[in-house]
């Protein structure tokens, strides 16, 4: 007998069996419902890589990069240990290094496209060079060595969720120990970028900050000494919503009520019908002060409707989705079974 | 060949007197096919994923209702987007997979009703408007209807906490008792006793009993 074997009730107690067995039963449609919304959820992933160190790059364009590195290192003018960092630092986001003009001092310059961020990093080496050699002319599109790295562990985050951000300080080439750099934040909708914190670098030259309760779309970046800066990294919040169903005021209808705490008042909430093929939107309406938005929806007169709500991105949060809710006839409540009436009688008296 | 989910087992557990807690290898058949779609999924295969996910995605769902989760499909689309999400960098085979992702879905139901004890205190969040309760079924309709598996985890709801969380992971969830054990953070001994006394008090319910006099 195993030790982990509890001491049930009975060996061959059939009510039991069954409770299990409904507890382990096939998926039921309800359950499996989500099903579309699953795959496009992983389709995404897939898609956008969260993690700047673990870029999920095919092997052709991974040859590709490795290419144009080490072709760009070998070519190069800069000292080798200045390639060889900045190719470390740089092959995972196929960016080379060693034909880019020394950082000017305090000047920082954000390429306007995709490399500005862990969830666009990885696109630039099949999208933006094709040829494999991206040899940009530096007048022309001028990039900064980047001396100073930052990565976040997580591009999109559940809003008033932690995030990790790691960076690497490495002056000409050689890690910089004991460095002071500063975490700079850039909230969506916030002129300016503010610090938002300050560590010394290790002995790697690493840093680590956790930026905790992050309810908005922000961008971080780091400013090390030297006029180092790293490039931002965008980090997407996404404000959970739930749908609610209850009884409508007028007979024959629902009340849905959309709640997203983390969005904003004045966002718009999609209301969306499931057709039995795909979702179609069938309202909208705006959050109001309470981060609700209400729809009133006829309900069927047999069958039922299934509804979720959807949130769509704004400067400050991305798009969110709810859980379905199924709107159908609700029994009548069985009436309580007739107990026997208990009267109180006096008690006899006596003549 | 073995059908989604633990039926087979079942059968075991009443033809031959041994119950599926001693058959730890009863989940092989489908521990494998798991771990063939968990390989394929890593590399981008999404009708793997999608057997992982209708594999344990009705699990995942009943796991949090019986942790009494008011938003369970957000919480286990939380989950999934963290499983998801990290899905490239885990290690391991079906069984390890089937306790991350059941111990994400704890941590994220964790989180949610945290979050929502926060906003109930700060008072920020309006009273939302809540389904109504489903009406309670008595006895009789529960025995003329069979139990549906939306009453099962009910039953196991009602039981305490700890005994709820033990026969949840172990039975619907499917992990062994040393990965209930650390999700838990209790020892294997703790979570044997749960799991004991958990599923007497379920063969005791009323509502089991009367299932069993009809069968």
């Amino acid at each position: 007998m195993s030790p982990d074997l509890p001491d049930l009730p009975g060996p061959t107690d059939p009510s039991v069996d069954r409770l299990i067995r409904a507890l382990t039963a096939d998926g039921a449609a309800d359950e499996l419902a989500s099903r579309p919304a699953a795959l496009v959820m992983f389709r995404d992933s897939r898609r956008r890589p969260h993690r700047r160190y673990s870029l999920p790059m095919s092997t052709a364009a991974a040859a590709v990069v490795v290419a144009a590195g080490l072709a760009s290192a070998y070519a190069a003018v800069l000292p080798a240990p200045v390639q060889h960092f900045a190719y470390r630092l740089l092959a995972g986001v196929g960016v080379p290094d060693a034909h880019y003009p020394a950082e000017q001092p305090g000047a920082i310059t954000v390429p306007s496209t995709a490399s500005n961020s862990a969830v666009t990093a990885s696109t630039i080496p099949a999208s933006s060079h094709p040829a494999g050699t991206p040899t940009p002319n530096p007048t022309q599109n001028p990039v900064p060595r980047q001396d100073l790295v930052l990565a976040s562990a997580y591009a999109r985050i559940t809003a008033g969720g932690d995030d990790i951000l790691s960076g690497r300080l490495a002056l000409g080439g050689r890690a910089e120990p004991g460095a002071r750099v500063r975490l700079l934040e850039h909230v969506d909708g916030v002129a300016g970028w503010r610090p938002a914190g300050r560590a010394v670098t290790d002995r790697q030259g690493d840093v680590t900050f956790t930026v905790q309760h992050l309810t908005s779309n922000a961008s971080f970046r780091l400013a090390g000494p030297k006029g180092a800066t790293s490039l931002p990294v965008v980090v997407t919040v996404i404000p959970p919503v739930s749908l609610h169903l209850a009884a409508g005021r007028k007979p024959g209808t629902d009340l849905l009520t959309a709640v997203a705490p983390f969005a904003d008042p004045g966002d718009a909430v999609i209301l969306q019908k499931w057709s039995g093929k795909d979702w179609r939107s069938v309202g909208q309406h705006l959050l109001n002060q309470g981060h609700q938005a209400y729809f009133t929806v006829r309900i069927p007169a047999s069958g039922g409707l299934e509804f979720r709500v959807v949130l769509p991105p704004t400067r400050r949060h991305g798009r969110s989705v709810s859980g379905r809710v199924r709107v159908a006839v609700r029994p009548e409540p069985a009436p309580h079974p007739a107990r026997p009436r208990v009267t109180r009688t006096d008690p006899p008296t006596l003549p | 060949m073995a059908p989604a989910g633990l039926g087979p087992v079942s059968a075991v557990f009443t033809r031959t007197e041994r119950r599926m807690w001693e058959h730890p290898d009863a989940m092989g058949t489908e521990a494998d096919d798991l771990d063939d779609a968990l390989v394929r999924a890593r590399s981008g295969d999404e009708t793997a994923f999608l057997r992982l996910w209708e594999q344990l995605h009705p699990r995942l769902l009943r796991y949090l209702r019986v942790l009494g989760c008011d938003e369970v499909d957000d919480v286990a689309s939380e989950t999934w987007l963290q499983v998801v999400r990290d899905l490239r960098r885990f290690k391991g085979g079906a069984v390890d997979f089937r306790c991350w992702l059941f111990s994400i879905g704890r941590h994220r139901a964790i989180d949610a009703s945290r979050t929502r004890m926060r906003m109930r205190s700060r008072g920020d969040l309006l009273t939302a408007a809540v389904a109504p309760m489903a009406e309670h079924n008595p006895v009789e309709h529960e025995v003329l209807e069979g139990l549906s598996t939306q009453q099962a985890v009910a039953l196991v709801a009602g039981l305490s906490r700890d005994q709820a969380e033990a026969v949840a992971l172990r039975i619907i969830a499917g992990l062994d008792t040393t990965a209930v054990a650390a999700i838990l953070g209790k020892s294997p001994g703790a979570v044997r006793i749960a799991l004991h006394r958990g599923l007497r008090v379920l063969a005791a319910d009323p509502r089991i009993q009367a299932l069993e006099e009809v069968e």
